[in-house]
């Protein structure tokens, strides 16, 4: 009676432990961009002022401005490290889903195993 | 199946083991990109060196796949670099090195991170791999499986042993040091104190009679023990003189000055009002210890455990994790302390903080996946007395890891009964040692970011190293 309560419960926490991993997957995408990003502004302040900044858009280059491709970079920073907040956020509640469907699947395992026994016990 | 199964054990450490192996093969795949990331920056700069030397290079300009040409590479100091992100910046030859050179510090950094966390995942695989040969190879799996009767004549007879070595070395000391001494002999009945205005004569018929009462072997491991405890005062003199730092040398040469003139004159003092006090005085100092290294390092789950081990590992050299030393240890080491104070522990304690803030703190982890196993490898006594100095702190120091770093941290010696687990299987020689010890950074505060070539699915999961005990650097 408790089986399929507790497959069901089992396949909900699987559920969550791979939302979770997908969750770290673009964590760590978000970490590696934040960082290149990162460089790449520090870079461009280290620049004088008159060098010549090129964008690659697709097999072309683009020249830029050395001040507007500084004020993009930023705006490109601020976004990935709000993305990054918004999937730390996501993780955090996650974890406490899981955690919770952890304890439901345990309980019902040890209620299922406490039945087992007192049915062999009867048998 | 049950969970204390060795079955389950088994299949357990089987899957961790595989588990192991694969966060291994990733990791030495993310390791051999940084390297070649690596490796090519270092080609490039070399070629941007040279490149502004001539106005113009002769050259064979490829066409395609299959085809060169031949031409010239004029205007050699104007290079177009890419800075990452699709941004490309045109300049001089030097700036691109100086761009170049800061893109390789970055890449150099995550290599080495990258190297301490390979070679702590390959300590862990050691640990795996001889704990699973131990588990098929033993008959008897672990010896707690032994019966009840078994395990108590056991530990009776290993609590019978510890009181005559102690005995025994107490009755050396007094002898050696002289009168206005209680002697506490071990007779029959239990202890019994009497004062050693007695005659050498009658000392000596008291240790014959006490040798008479024991069994010749019991002699025999008691002459054993003494020989152990003697080469353990010269280890930790050794250690003591070889220890790196200026102030522990210091310490610990005042902690012995004070020994030598304390234990005679005060030995007797000490044994019996303090016999009551001596767990609570040896606890709190202890727990003094315990609180300094709590606020050195992050809090964690595992503390309280490694607190316990750690103590031991600090102590300059006289760490004795031999059960039968501790009395003798702890009552040296319980002198020293409430001559001195509280003063050098403090010093110690500062000087070892600063050491300690990043010693500390990686010498954790190797102890946590110890823990998590269940056993500690304590090494084997005799073995101990290796030939470098190092080896022999770090031997002394003991558990898995964190025998080099334990030099730098030694602090003024705190007496400790910790969980000493005495698992006489994994003797740890020095080639696991070497494996082991410098793969200790393993949580250090990775400041320096992974570089952008990273790429996450070759990664293990961050839960799964989680699990493994392993810090995903972020």
């Amino acid at each position: 009676m408790a089986d399929p309560q507790l497959a069901e419960a089992v396949q909900t926490f699987k559920a969550l432990q791979q939302e979770l991993q997908a969750n770290a997957q673009t964590r760590q995408q978000l970490i590696s961009q934040i960082n290149e990003t990162e460089m790449v502004k520090e870079e461009l302040e280290r620049l004088d002022e008159d060098s010549t900044v090129y964008k690659q858009i697709g097999p072309a280059m683009i020249k830029q401005d050395l001040v507007e491709a500084q004020t993009n970079v930023s705006k490109r920073l601020e976004f990935i490290q709000g993305e990054m907040r918004r999937v730390c956020d996501k993780h955090v509640a996650l974890e406490a889903k899981a955690k919770e469907q952890q304890a439901l699947v345990m309980k019902l395992q040890a209620k299922q195993q406490q039945q087992q026994g007192t049915a062999q016990q009867a048998a | 199946m049950a969970v204390d199964s060795p079955a389950f054990i088994d299949s357990a450490l089987k899957v961790y083991h595989v588990e192991v192996h694969r966060a291994i093969k990733a990791q030495e795949e993310q390791l051999s990109q940084l390297c070649s990331a690596r490796d090519q920056l270092q080609q490039t700069m070399q070629t941007l060196a040279e490149l502004p030397d001539r106005l113009r290079h002769t050259a064979m300009i490829p066409l395609g796949k299959h085809a060169f040409f031949p031409g010239h590479l004029t205007r050699t100091n104007e290079v177009m670099v890419h800075l990452g992100d699709q941004y490309f910046v045109e300049t001089t030859a030097a700036a691109a090195r100086g761009i170049l050179q800061r893109k390789l510090d970055v890449v150099s950094t995550g290599v080495s991170r990258a190297e301490q966390q390979l070679q702590a995942l390959r300590a862990r695989l050691d640990v795996t791999q001889s704990s699973l040969r131990d588990d098929t190879t033993d008959g008897e799996a672990t010896e707690i499986r032994s019966s009840l009767e078994e395990s108590d004549a056991l530990l009776a007879s290993a609590a019978s042993k510890r009181k005559q070595a102690a005995a025994a070395a107490r009755q050396r000391q007094q002898q050696q040091h002289g009168q206005g001494v209680v002697s506490r002999v071990r007779t029959a009945s239990g202890y019994s104190y009497t004062p050693l205005g007695l005659s050498e004569g009658q000392q000596q018929q008291q240790q014959q009679q006490q040798q008479q009462q024991q069994d010749p072997e019991d002699a025999a491991l008691q002459a054993r023990l003494e020989e152990l405890i003697r080469l353990e005062e010269q280890q930790q003199q050794a250690d003591e003189q070889e220890a790196p730092c200026d102030q522990q040398q210091q310490q610990q040469q005042q902690q012995q000055q004070l020994a030598s003139i304390q234990e005679g004159e005060e030995e007797d003092d000490r044994e019996e009002p303090a016999a009551a006090a001596d767990s609570k005085a040896r606890v709190h100092p202890a727990a003094q210890h315990l609180q300094q290294l709590e606020e050195q390092t992050d809090s964690d789950d595992e503390d309280a455990q490694q607190h316990g081990l750690q103590p031991p590992q600090q102590q300059g050299g006289v760490v004795s994790q031999v059960v039968e030393r501790q009395p003798k240890a702890q009552q040296q080491q319980q002198q020293q302390q409430q001559q001195e104070g509280r003063q050098q522990q403090e010093k110690a304690a500062a000087a070892g903080r600063i050491a300690a803030g990043t010693a500390a703190a990686p010498s954790r982890p190797p102890l946590k996946s110890a823990l998590k196993k269940g056993f500690l490898t304590s090494p084997s006594k005799p073995k101990a007395s290796s030939s470098s100095s190092s080896t022999s702190s770090s031997s002394s120091s003991t558990t898995s890891g964190s025998g080099s770093s334990s030099g730098p941290q030694r602090s003024s010696a705190t007496a400790f009964t910790g969980a000493v687990v005495e698992r006489p299987v994994l003797a740890v020689d020095d080639s696991k040692r070497d494996a082991v010890v410098p793969a200790v950074v393993e949580r250090v505060p990775l400041a320096a970011p992974p570089p952008a070539s990273t790429s996450s699915a070759s990664r293990p999961s961050k839960f799964k190293l989680r699990r493994m005990g392993l810090e995903t650097p972020e």
